[in-house]
């Protein structure tokens, strides 16, 4: 158990020691300060641009300052995971790294196990810090803060960031370079962002709704009705959570029969 | 062999449709220092990937240290793994990470901890010449890295030791360290070690196998290999350079001679039966008027028992029977080379 514990502390350090200490909660840092100030400022700039021509825009509000964030964090924020995660097992294969470490009494699924565990901390730590940077703006732009709302909504980002990981390190683990695994990831995520549109079913049950439910949930905070917004994504959110597990559970299997 | 090592029984790697290993049944016996030889290609890393189980074998069985590679126990802490050190051909390290720090990793790995962890840590250090070194792995020279690898695979001291081409990525330097480090462990530990350089193997190793195109040629000691195989062959030069025609040919029409090589300062004789040869040369030279300024008897090399064994006769012996005695050797030694 020591052993395995060791390996879980070296990814950490990984990160720590590593790019990717700056690079996601970083641009999710700045991402959750620049949302509430483009939504703050879209209207003007809008208007600027369009000179001589009246246009009549409603004046923005807090959830527009969240939709901006969570717009946000659903494409360039996911697109940033996948590119930094694509390397996780893929690297470690082609390097050799992965054969030494597993020819010692590392258990494989330690070394899949323990990989997820750090990406999923560092995805969600970074989230979490864009959401209060986001909350922050929005108090002092908007003078409102859609708590619960926006709250709930975070709860849901952070599900569908936890599919994402885990369908990476999926990718990752089948893949023998992080660029084929980068693809495949790519792939998996534009299949999920479809879905939803193809059948009223998909819209309301596969992860990629999941988006949407942080919508209804965004107008929803306005009329003050939130609880039963969400009460609609549980099934999604379970669904999604039961699929990151899954897509752990595969990749673990993908490794132990891999040869190294 | 109830204290073998390593044991396989028709072990056997296919890769789309190519044998790399095939048919391999080996004995390593406890103890020894064992060289895996092959030219490049032979199936050496795969069959060394196999045992520590990197790679699944397509058939045939292997037990290392007891345990049956295919049918590891219930209880992961009662695996082989535990017991091993591995060495890869190529190690890579976490390049963030400095020496202590990766060995530090390694040993948590195999459960030491606090202060028997640190002083292992140091211990394996200074025995690999890395003691010091403060730069990042990420700077490290690949003699650095191979030392580096040689530590990391010692941090548990092994029961056995499995170390892929340990020497041929080192300057000359470095290659002796390795080599001596190689040595001192011998006795202690079974070393499983190969190589495609000659020297190494007969520097250190007491019994190899010889690997080609997947195939096992021969596995015996080095002793019985070098009387089994090759012939001894003697080395002159004589005052005046090469003007003794009439020697060669006298020599040439020699029954008890097998061929005659000429070379820029002298000759090399290959003799088919070398006992006579000891006695007949000196008084054909004698005879010819020729003062000696060299003579040298020699044991045949591994290269040139290598050389014979995968380029020479098609079907060389399995195993040799043991201590024969050296001057009867170069009977097997037959015509039409």
């Amino acid at each position: 158990m020591k052993g395995q514990t060791a390996f879980l502390e070296k990814e950490f350090l990984e990160i720590a020691k590593t790019y990717k200490i700056y690079v996601i909660p970083g641009l999710f840092l700045l991402i959750g300060l620049m949302s509430p100030i483009l939504a703050k400022l879209a209207p003007d700039l809008v208007k600027s641009m369009a000179q001589g021509l009246t246009i009549q825009i409603p004046p923005p509000v807090a959830a527009d300052a969240y939709l901006q964030l969570f717009k946000n964090l659903n494409q360039l924020g996911v697109l940033a995971v996948i590119f930094t995660s694509t390397g996780l097992v893929a690297e470690e294969k082609a390097r050799g790294t992965a054969a030494l470490m597993t020819v010692k009494p590392l258990t494989r699924t330690a070394f899949i196990v323990s990989k997820y565990v750090a990406t999923a901390v560092l995805v969600l730590g970074s989230i979490l810090l864009a959401y209060l940077a986001s909350l922050y703006y929005t108090v002092i732009l908007f003078r409102e803060a859609l708590f619960a709302a926006s709250a709930l909504a975070l709860l849901l980002a952070s599900a569908y960031y936890l599919l994402i990981s885990a369908v990476t390190l999926l990718a990752s683990t089948l893949c023998r370079s992080s660029a084929a695994a980068g693809g495949l990831a790519v792939g998996a995520f534009i299949v999920l962002s479809v879905l939803p549109s193809l059948h009223p079913w998909l819209a309301r049950y596969t992860p990629g709704a999941l988006v949407r439910y942080e919508n209804a949930l965004l107008a929803s905070g306005a009329n003050l009705a939130p609880t039963r917004a969400f009460a609609d994504a549980v099934p999604a959110l379970g669904i999604t959570l039961a699929l990151a597990g899954l897509m752990v559970a595969l990749s673990v299997v993908v490794f132990r029969r891999q040869e190294l | 062999m109830p204290d073998a090592a390593i044991e396989t029984q028709q072990l056997s790697k296919a890769f789309a449709g190519h044998m790399a290993v095939d048919g391999l049944s080996l004995c390593v016996p406890k103890g020894s220092v064992f060289g895996f030889l092959g030219p490049n290609g032979a199936g050496k890393t795969t069959t060394l990937r196999m045992l520590v189980g990197l790679a699944r074998p397509t058939s045939g069985r292997a037990t290392v240290l007891g345990q049956d590679i295919l049918r590891p126990p219930a209880d992961p802490r009662q695996s082989y793994l535990r017991r091993i050190g591995f060495l890869p051909d190529v190690p890579e390290f976490y390049s963030w990470m400095r020496a202590g720090e990766f060995l530090t990793l390694a040993g948590q790995i195999f459960g030491l901890s606090g202060r028997n962890l640190r002083l292992r840590v140091e211990e394996v250090l200074q025995l690999t010449g890395l003691a010091g070194v403060k730069t990042r792995i990420g700077g490290f020279s690949r003699g650095m890295k191979q030392r580096l690898g040689l530590a990391q695979a010692l941090i548990n001291k092994p029961e056995l030791l499995f170390l892929d081409e340990p020497t041929s990525a080192l300057d000359p330097m470095g290659r002796k360290e390795t080599l001596e480090a190689i040595a001192a462990l011998a006795g202690q530990t079974t070393i499983f070690f190969s190589t495609h350089i000659l020297s190494d193997a007969e520097r250190v190793c007491d019994t190899v196998a010889i690997l080609n195109k997947g195939r096992l040629v021969t596995q015996q000691s080095i002793r019985s290999l070098r009387q089994s195989h090759a012939s001894h062959w003697a080395y002159l030069e004589v005052e005046g350079g090469q003007d003794g025609r009439d020697f060669i040919a006298a020599i040439r029409s020699q029954p008890w001679v097998d061929r005659v090589e000429v070379y820029q300062q002298g000759w090399r004789v290959l003799p088919r039966d070398l006992a006579t040869a000891q006695h007949q040369l000196p008084a054909l030279l004698a005879a010819h008027n020729l003062a000696l300024r060299r003579f040298e008897l020699r044991e045949p090399s591994l290269e040139d028992i290598f050389v014979e064994l995968i380029h020479g006769k098609p079907s060389p012996q399995g195993v040799a029977e043991p201590d024969a005695a050296g001057r009867d050797a170069n009977g097997r030694q037959e015509d039409g080379r």
